[in-house]
């Protein structure tokens, strides 16, 4: 199924969380990833197209078809909670067969097929054998695919997940992704998740729309976004970044009364660069490249990296540079070590 | 002898212990325990003919149907409506909502006598409410009703304060899982919130029912006490005390003590099941 | 009137109308069932003016009744609070076999219909009890006198001041304790200086349920009493004697007094339960 959301607007009150002329389209059988801070309104939207929350004004359409006035029970959404919202008095079984018995008697299926249908869903998240359990008798992760399997259950246009991780621990999380991307491939279900693990976003979904402050800042693909980013919030939200407010003269960049040496000219108007830590080399003094001068503060390895800490000549705050592992290993880098921070790349704002 | 009695168990930090379980042990042997036992030495010395004749007294038997039976009516109207003002004081704001709240236990706090005469002079046939239904043709004071009314009123507190707190946990998610599956609001109020709710709800009618069978201030003024049509189980004991047959009275209160400890054991076999199933304390 | 819906989302809340009805619906039945006896007392009391209020209530046996009442309360109270205070002790900071028994003894008296809970010292003390027939050789006197009275009254408040401060210590643990017995304090120095501050809330909360049911048990202490009018009356005997005797104006002035107490009870509990004090362990009765 196809979504479209058009203008898309809601205010809230109290919390503080609102939507604010949202635009976006989501094509059939799409994995989309609405990632965002929290209180950045995408939960807010996720529930807006599930028809939990009303929005003020704006559209939503369903294959071309506005849904606004249609109530939640009519959307057909499969919508999976964070907290997973199982019937605790239900076993599992009964969980995932619910959507179905509580159809209009014209439209419900007999018991033994429903029943049927919730075994078959039940060996698709390979719960098998697990049937006449209750959800305490769950783990996490099998609670989890209980919540996706009962979603699944009513056929629906469109599977929603809100922060479908989040509440597992780190290695069942990396676990359950991998094989709930498998699970979209294979049925196909136009798919919406949200979460505030830009890592997740970018490593499972098809395109990955960034929401701050009740805005859609960007949507696009995985690549797209960390490579052309948008806007400065994306910027900054992708990756460590180090930022550098300039005043653009000439195609030349001053910071803090210097001469920014950059690979390109630099825009005129610009007032802010993004480089992000891969794209800041550390180099010897004395290198051919020209960079800014300064000094090694702190030395952090993180996994195939290592982080450098490097404190600027020309004041400001710490630049971060990103020496691959093996580099390191031939060249170490020490604190207090002299360091001239080449950028290799960069994004105008 | 005392060290190898708590071999293994880490010294005590804390002092205190003999003391205070000395004191508790002894207050409740003397208070509770010496004297609730006095009702079995009494009636055990009517040996088992003697006790079940005084069971089968027609009089005895009509006391506890009434008193059963009218507690457990009341216990089913406080569980319909004590969960009605539950729903409706956790669910809603409005104003004077913590007054409500506050008055819920006005059963708790106001004394069973006043309680008792108030309700006989509001249901009397020329009370504000009796005057309203005697043309009607419904008598209320002095009839089994008059029973069941001051045991609604009496029974309601355990209801609302059971159910409370558990409607209040519900997950607003559950719910709206249910409505995203398709349930209506009624289908989702049967089969995902009451079931949630049942175990409180049971706890709370069996509350409310238990302290209706034993409930006597309350009722004795409304009841009209007429034997064999509106005397209940516990003014039979102070009539059979008041004829000097000790041992009549401690058989009926054998009885209805027998009935409460089962109702007591239920309700943690309720409430022990409830557990082990939904997994939450 | 304003019917602000609480932040649920529309899906799951009723509609307007159905809101406005289940309201109004639960408020009638509280009105008809809670509130309509409680302004019954004040109006039946005050129905052949305030002289003859004023006159019930001054009235000797009306004031001997208070008496006695306020006696009575003040022992079982304090017998309670002290016994509250050792079970929770030793059931909530140290651990020992049979300890669930023990916490469901506590409670038993709530499960015990009033009239047996007179009952029973009947059976213990009466004229054809067990100790009876040497208590009148030796001059005591227990059932029909003020002894009684007292022992059925702490019977059925037993519970109430335990039963609040053993989940309250429970949760608060042992490690105040623990601390104060390393920094060298003696027994009496933790209970009093850690654990009481840490309790009083609750403590209080456990008090005034007391109080509020010692002032007003009727069944109990019908059957202990022998109703001797300015002996061994308490107010709810009071209100009963006046009652029967068709003095409906006095008995309900007294009874006036008892619900204005009932009504300072709620008021007070909800003070404390703002405090954090509160049913814990389920409601009380």
């Amino acid at each position: 199924m196809r979504i479209d959301i058009c203008n898309l607007s809601k205010a809230f009150d109290s919390a503080g969380r609102a939507l604010n002329g949202i635009d976006m389209s989501i094509a059939d059988g799409e994995l989309v990833a609405l990632l965002g801070p929290s209180g950045s309104g995408k939960t807010t939207l996720l529930r807006a197209i599930a028809g939990l929350e009303t929005p003020d004004s704006g559209e939503i359409l369903f294959d071309g078809e506005n849904v606004a006035s249609r109530d939640v029970r009519d959307r057909n959404v499969g919508f999976v909670f964070q907290s997973y919202a199982l019937f605790k008095t239900m076993t599992v079984q009964e969980n995932v067969g619910f959507g179905l018995s509580v159809r209009p008697r014209a439209t419900r299926p007999p018991k033994a097929e429903i029943a049927a249908r919730a075994r078959e869903l039940l060996r698709l998240v390979q719960l098998d054998g697990l049937e006449d359990r209750t959800p305490a008798q769950l783990s996490g992760g099998q609670r989890q695919r209980v919540a996706l399997a009962r979603a699944l259950a009513i056929d629906p246009g469109v599977l929603l997940l809100d922060e479908p991780f989040g509440a597992l621990d780190a290695k069942v999380r990396k676990e359950l992704r991998g094989w709930l991307r498998d699970l979209h491939d294979r049925t196909g279900h136009t798919t919406v998740f949200v979460t505030h693990d830009q890592e997740e976003a970018l490593e499972l979904a098809d395109r990955v729309a960034v929401i701050n402050r009740g805005r859609l800042e960007q949507i696009a693909t995985p690549a797209e976004l960390y490579g052309a980013p948008a806007t400065p919030f994306i910027c900054e939200f992708l990756g460590s970044v180090n930022a550098f407010d300039v005043t653009a003269e000439g195609g030349r960049a001053l910071w803090r009364g210097h001469a920014l040496p950059l690979p390109a000219p630099c825009p005129a108007g610009a007032a802010r660069l993004f480089v992000r830590a891969h794209e800041l080399a550390a180099l010897r003094p004395g290198s051919a490249q020209p960079g800014i001068p300064g000094s090694v503060e702190g030395v952090r390895l993180s996994g195939s990296h290592v982080r450098l800490d490097i404190r600027a000549a020309w004041g400001g705050p710490l630049l971060e540079a990103e020496v691959p592992i093996l580099d390191f290993d031939s060249h170490p880098w020490k604190r207090g070590d002299a360091a001239v921070a080449a950028i290799l790349a960069f994004r105008a704002f | 002898m005392a060290q190898a009695a708590h071999r293994g168990t880490p010294p005590r930090v804390i002092p205190g212990f003999g003391l205070t379980l000395g004191v508790t042990l002894a207050y409740l042997g003397l208070v509770v325990l010496v004297p609730l036992s006095m009702v079995g030495v009494e009636a055990g010395g009517l040996g088992w003919a003697g006790f079940a004749a005084i069971a089968a007294e027609p009089r005895t038997l009509h006391a506890l149907a009434v008193s059963f039976g009218a507690a457990a009516a009341a216990a089913a109207v406080n569980a319909v409506f004590g969960t009605l003002l539950a729903w409706v004081l956790v669910r809603y704001r409005f104003p004077g909502r913590r007054i409500v709240d506050a008055l819920v236990d006005l059963p708790f706090a106001l004394p069973t006598a006043v309680a008792g005469i108030s309700l006989a002079a509001l249901y009397a046939p020329n009370g504000w409410i009796g005057g309203l239904l005697a043309p009607l043709g419904v008598k209320v004071a002095y009839t089994p009703l008059g029973i069941g009314v001051a045991l609604v009123f009496v029974g309601l507190p355990f209801v609302v304060r059971t159910v409370q707190p558990v409607l209040a946990e519900i997950d607003a998610e559950v719910e709206e899982s249910a409505a995203a599956l398709g349930a209506t609001r009624a289908q989702g109020f049967v089969r995902v919130v009451l079931p949630l709710l049942a175990p409180a709800l049971l706890t709370g009618f069996t509350m409310a029912f238990a302290r209706g069978v034993g409930e006597y201030g309350s009722v004795i003024f409304i009841a009209g006490n007429i034997p064999m049509v509106s005397e209940i189980a516990p003014l039979l004991i102070v009539i059979r005390l008041e004829e000097y047959r000790t041992d009549a009275a401690a058989a009926i209160a054998a009885l209805m003590l027998a009935a409460a400890f089962a109702l007591l054991l239920a309700l943690n076999c309720i409430q022990a099941w409830h557990r082990r199933r939904v997994g939450a304390p | 009137m304003k019917l602000s819906g609480s932040t649920r989302s529309a899906a799951v809340s009723e509609g307007r109308f159905a809101r406005a009805c289940l309201l109004a619906l639960g408020l009638a039945f509280l009105a008809l069932f809670l509130l309509l006896p409680l302004a019954a007392v004040f109006a039946e009391a005050l129905s052949k003016g305030l002289a003859v209020y004023a006159a019930a209530v001054a009235e000797p046996d009306a004031v001997a009744a208070i008496r006695l009442t306020l006696l009575v309360t003040a022992i079982a109270v304090a017998c309670n609070l002290v016994f509250g205070l050792a079970a929770s002790w030793s059931v909530a900071k140290f651990s020992f076999p049979g300890k669930s028994l023990l916490v469901t003894l506590i409670d038993l008296p709530f499960s015990v219909s009033p009239v047996i809970s007179g009952l029973i010292y009947v059976l213990l003390f009466g004229a054809h009890g067990v100790f009876g027939p040497w208590l009148r050789a030796h001059g005591v006197e227990v059932i029909f006198a003020v002894p009684g009275i007292v022992l059925a009254t702490v019977f059925v408040t037993l519970p109430f001041v335990a039963r609040e401060l053993i989940p309250l210590m429970e949760a608060q643990g042992r490690g105040d304790e623990e601390v104060a017995r390393t920094l060298g304090a003696s027994g009496w120095q933790i209970f009093f200086r850690v654990t009481l501050p840490n309790v009083k809330w609750g403590l209080l909360y456990g008090v005034l349920l007391c109080n509020a049911r010692a002032m007003g048990e009727f069944g109990a202490v019908s059957v202990v009493s022998g109703h001797i009018r300015g002996l061994t009356n308490t107010m709810p005997l009071h209100v009963e004697i006046l009652y029967n005797e068709y003095n409906f104006a006095a008995a309900f002035a007294v009874a006036s007094l008892l619900a204005l107490l009932a009504l300072l009870t709620l008021a007070l509990k909800t003070v404390l339960e703002a405090r954090g004090a509160g049913p814990a362990g389920g409601p009380g009765h």
